[in-house]
């Protein structure tokens, strides 16, 4: 479904990412690892083509995406979750996921209420302003919120940041099912091995902007020196 | 108490009146962190479609209300034609340069409409129903009065409903609180900015028709209203409806009581209200986030790389120039000479504009205002005072430019925002005309005429009294004062003052006081002005109030951008130039503004570098073509661009 190739970023004059080739199969969750700064950040706002300029092939369900708006991405069932959430602080908690089924364009989606009931830490919080979240809540809703566009692949940015554990559990369980329910694909940004184990099939690994491995999560537990050199602080 | 109540009544009427201008200024504001310097234009514009809808006769109402609408539309739809054509092309630009190029609209929108219609008063009278006077208890008001209040009332609560009730609304303010994300929901951004803007042109449109019949018609209609309307978003709190609604009314009672109060200075009493205000409330009633955060100011800017061009070469040309200049008077007749004199002062009058705007990054947009104090300064001088040394007036001058430019950069630079600035300027200016005009001594309306040229008593008297000796104290004085100039930005000040124009929070936080360097610079630049225009009065030998009038404090916008705001020598180049294109198209009068505007315009959308950045990306150009990688170290710094990193 999603094909990247060659792909190369740059903020300004400096280039974040080298030829970068990832690709996602229909419905497939794939992880991507790397440090702070490795540019996972940068691939997902690329994809997006929300921020950083853009060199290379970016193919999604076989159709070339070069120079569309982010909210045509959005509109053919690409959503990514920011890594610093953006709920808006003059809607309420219903209202910020409500503001995402423009995204769905047509598509089958979720109902916000229904979302609600799903992530269950959401449901009493229903009519609260998104400004009077905590930082956990909002990290909660933005999630939530993507689904209300019915994607068809999601772009999840760091969601367990500031998670206490047994949220981050329940956040795997959650997103599995639904991502298994709705068909939906997953590339999910993580720090949190864990976390990305339990909700993908397979990675890749990022470094200073170039992808340095990919493969099964089997051959990442073989190769045990790529933990090492790669995410090790 | 009747008195009371009417002053009142009265008070509301035109808070209400200038409400109606006020709510699109804000609405777009709020929206897209846009000050459009046009509003006013576009408003003016609005009345005068509505005009031409209604004809001069008398109407029934429903048709007026007709009218009002289809003005609103047509001012939408020009607000659409805007959008594509100016504003979306500068979403990404440093704000400064969305102020210019609004700016240069107003004046390209001025000048359409003295070419449409004309530039006579017409009156229009209200629909027949609300032409006459109503009974309300002892008190006896025109019912078009009451329509008026009744009618901002409505578009105030239908915008706070809007706004913060409906959907629409909530989606509106989405837009204006993260339109990155908002794209990232899949929200159509471009289309969702559009049409916010096309609201706010619909409302500036619509307040022209309701309030045509609120006093004569004429191309002098925008500025007022414009500048109340201004006035009504900054203590409103800038981008928040209920703030200009609020600020709006105060405006009003200000405005009443001065009537009552000070009957023989009519508007004077606004001007004093908003700087006592501003110094109390710097963040205005209702402060929005929106103001809080100052945008990156380098990214429109762009910088400049240093000549290749050898200095001697430079050095050579410039004294090529300046002996030019010199034997000017020895061959050129009176006109020309004439010409070349204003430019030199005009040249100098842009540069002190481009050291605030270039150096610092903060925009003037009254500078007249500086440079009229000093013209008609050194006029009164001459006229009235004779023994004056001339030199000790031009100190004068500027001692008193700098002056004035502490007391408004205290007031607006306090807050760290330009468009304080911005719109505080342009108060200042006006304000300035107001009071010229109520001054005898300063000759009101008709200026201060045959002002006479000064003799010098140095040990030795030098008479400046023929052209030809005052062109050359011009040009040595100019000479002196840019070279004083050209030391200060390239040493350790210029430096200082680009470092705080590109990261006024690192500057901050390695121990620089902000908004001490920008109230310094912006006293360096109105001293300067001042001078410029102390130098200009005998020179012309006749002080206007045109001095003071939104088109000569475009002047040195227009110079400066013209020739490249990135390059120290630019605003000269800029005012030589514009003098020539000015000469060439002197046979179309009436239309100055039309021509400056769309200078301006065309020059902030296609070449914000100027003259000079187009002559620098040719020199590039050209060096690439020749396959000459030059060590840049072997190029000596062009003049100015050199201390830009
Ligand atoms: N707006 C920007 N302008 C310039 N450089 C940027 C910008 N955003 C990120 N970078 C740089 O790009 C590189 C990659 O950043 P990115 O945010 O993609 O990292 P990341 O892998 O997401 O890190 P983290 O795990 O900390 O979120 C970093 O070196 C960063 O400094
Ligand atoms: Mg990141």
């Amino acid at each position: 479904m999603l094909e990247v190739a060659h792909l190369d970023a740059f903020y300004g004059d400096g280039q974040i990412l080298h030829a970068i080739a990832l690709d996602a199969a229909e419905g497939e969750r794939v992880a991507v690892l790397g440090r702070n700064g490795a540019g996972k950040s940068t691939l997902l706002k690329s994809l997006m083509n929300a921020g950083p300029r853009v060199a290379g092939a970016i193919r999604f369900d076989g159709r070339l995406l070069a120079e569309m708006p982010s909210y045509r991405r959005a509109q053919l069932g690409l959503a990514l979750v920011p890594e610093d959430r953006r709920i808006y602080s003059h809607l309420t908690v219903l209202e910020n996921i409500a503001i995402a089924r423009y995204g769905a364009a047509g598509r089958k989606a979720m109902e916000p209420r229904q979302i609600l009931e799903r992530f269950s830490m959401l449901k009493p919080l229903e009519e609260r302003y998104g400004g009077q979240l905590s930082g956990g809540q909002q990290q909660l809703l933005a999630v939530g919120r993507a689904f209300a566009a019915g994607p068809r692949l999601l772009l999840l940015d760091e969601p367990t940041e500031g998670l206490a554990p047994v949220i981050v559990e329940q956040m795997a369980r959650e997103i599995a099912a639904i991502c298994d329910e709705e068909k939906v694909g997953l590339v999910l940004c993580e720090q949190n091995i864990w976390f990305a184990r339990a909700c993908t099939s397979r990675l890749y690994l990022i470094d200073t902007g170039r992808i340095v491995f990919s493969g099964g999560w089997d051959e990442f537990d073989r190769n045990a020196d790529l933990k090492q050199r790669y995410l090790a602080v | 108490m009747n008195q009371i109540l009417f002053a009142g009544f009265n008070a509301l009427a035109f808070g209400m009146s200038i409400f109606l201008v006020a709510a699109g200024l804000t609405l777009i504001f709020g929206i897209l962190k846009l000050l459009n310097m046009a509003q006013g234009a576009f408003f003016m514009i609005g009345a005068y479609v509505a005009f031409s809808i209604l004809g001069t006769g008398s109407s029934s109402f429903g048709f007026f209300l007709l009218a009002a609408l289809g003005a609103g539309l047509i001012v939408a739809l020009l607000g659409l034609i805007t959008d594509r054509l100016v504003l979306t092309r500068l979403r990404h630009v440093d704000y400064h340069y969305v102020l210019i190029a609004t700016f240069a609209l107003m004046m390209v929108c001025n000048g359409l409409v003295k070419l449409i219609w004309g530039v006579e008063f017409v009156s229009v009278n209200p629909p027949t129903v609300l032409d006459e006077p109503v009974e309300l208890g002892s008190l006896f008001v025109s019912r078009y009065t009451l329509f008026i209040i009744a009618a901002g009332l409505v578009v105030y609560l239908v915008m706070e409903v809007a706004l913060h009730r409906l959907w629409f609304g909530k989606l509106m303010q989405a837009l204006a609180a993260d339109s990155w994300m908002a794209g990232l929901l899949g929200l159509n951004v471009p289309l969702g900015l559009a049409l916010s803007v096309m609201v706010s042109f619909f409302l500036a449109g619509l307040a022209g028709g309701l309030l045509l019949p609120n006093q004569s018609l004429s191309p002098q209609l925008g500025d007022s209203y414009l500048l109340f309307a201004f006035f009504a978003v900054i203590i409103g709190g800038l981008g928040n409806i209920r703030g200009a609604f609020v600020g709006s009314i105060l405006l009003g009672l200000v405005s009443s009581l001065n009537t009552v109060l000070l009957p023989d200075m009519p508007g004077i009493a606004i001007y004093v209200a908003l700087a006592v205000f501003l110094f109390v409330r710097p963040t205005g009633l209702f402060p929005s986030r929106a103001t809080q955060a100052e945008p990156a100011s380098d990214e429109g800017g762009g910088s400049l790389a240093r000549s290749r061009i050898g200095r001697g070469v430079w050095q050579v040309l410039g004294l090529a120039v300046a002996a030019f200049a010199a034997s000017m008077p020895l061959w050129a007749n009176e006109g020309l000479l004439f010409l070349a004199g204003s430019t030199l002062v005009q040249g100098l009058f842009a540069l002190s504009w481009n050291i605030l705007f270039g150096y610092a990054g903060l925009a003037s947009f009254g500078h007249a205002a500086f440079f009229a104090l000093g013209a008609y300064l050194a006029g009164a001088v001459l006229r009235y005072w004779p023994a004056v040394p001339f030199l000790a007036t031009l100190l004068g001058a500027g001692a008193l430019g700098a002056a004035v430019a502490f007391v408004v950069g205290a007031l607006a630079l306090r807050r760290m925002s330009g468009i304080f600035l911005a719109v505080l300027t342009v108060a200042l200016s006006e304000a300035m005309r107001v009071l010229i005009s109520y001054s005898p001594l300063l000759g009101r309306e008709d200026g201060l005429v045959n002002i006479p040229r000064p003799v010098l008593h140095l040990p030795f008297a030098i008479d400046l009294t023929s052209s030809a000796a005052y062109f050359w104290f011009l040009l040595v004085t100019t000479a002196a004062i840019v070279a004083v100039l050209w030391w200060a930005m390239h040493g350790r000040y210029g430096r200082k003052l680009l470092s705080v124009r590109q990261d006024p929070e690192r500057a901050a936080f390695l121990g620089v006081n902000v908004t001490g360097v920008r109230i310094g610079a912006f006293m360096l630049s109105g001293g300067v002005a001042a001078v410029a225009g102390a130098l200009y009065a005998p020179w012309a030998r006749i002080v206007t109030l045109d001095e003071v009038h939104w088109l000569a404090s475009t002047q040195p916008v227009l110079n400066a951008m013209l020739g490249g705001v990135n390059s120290f020598w630019g605003p000269l180049l800029g005012s030589a130039v514009f003098t020539v294109i000015n000469y060439g198209t002197r046979t179309l009068i009436g239309l100055s503004e039309l021509i400056v505007g769309t200078i301006l315009l065309f020059i902030v959308l296609v070449a914000p570098g100027g003259i000079v950045g187009v002559l620098r990306s040719a020199e590039a150009a050209w060096i690439r073509r020749r396959g000459g990688a030059a060590a840049p170290a072997a190029a000596a710094a062009a003049p100015g661009a050199g201390a830009r990193p």
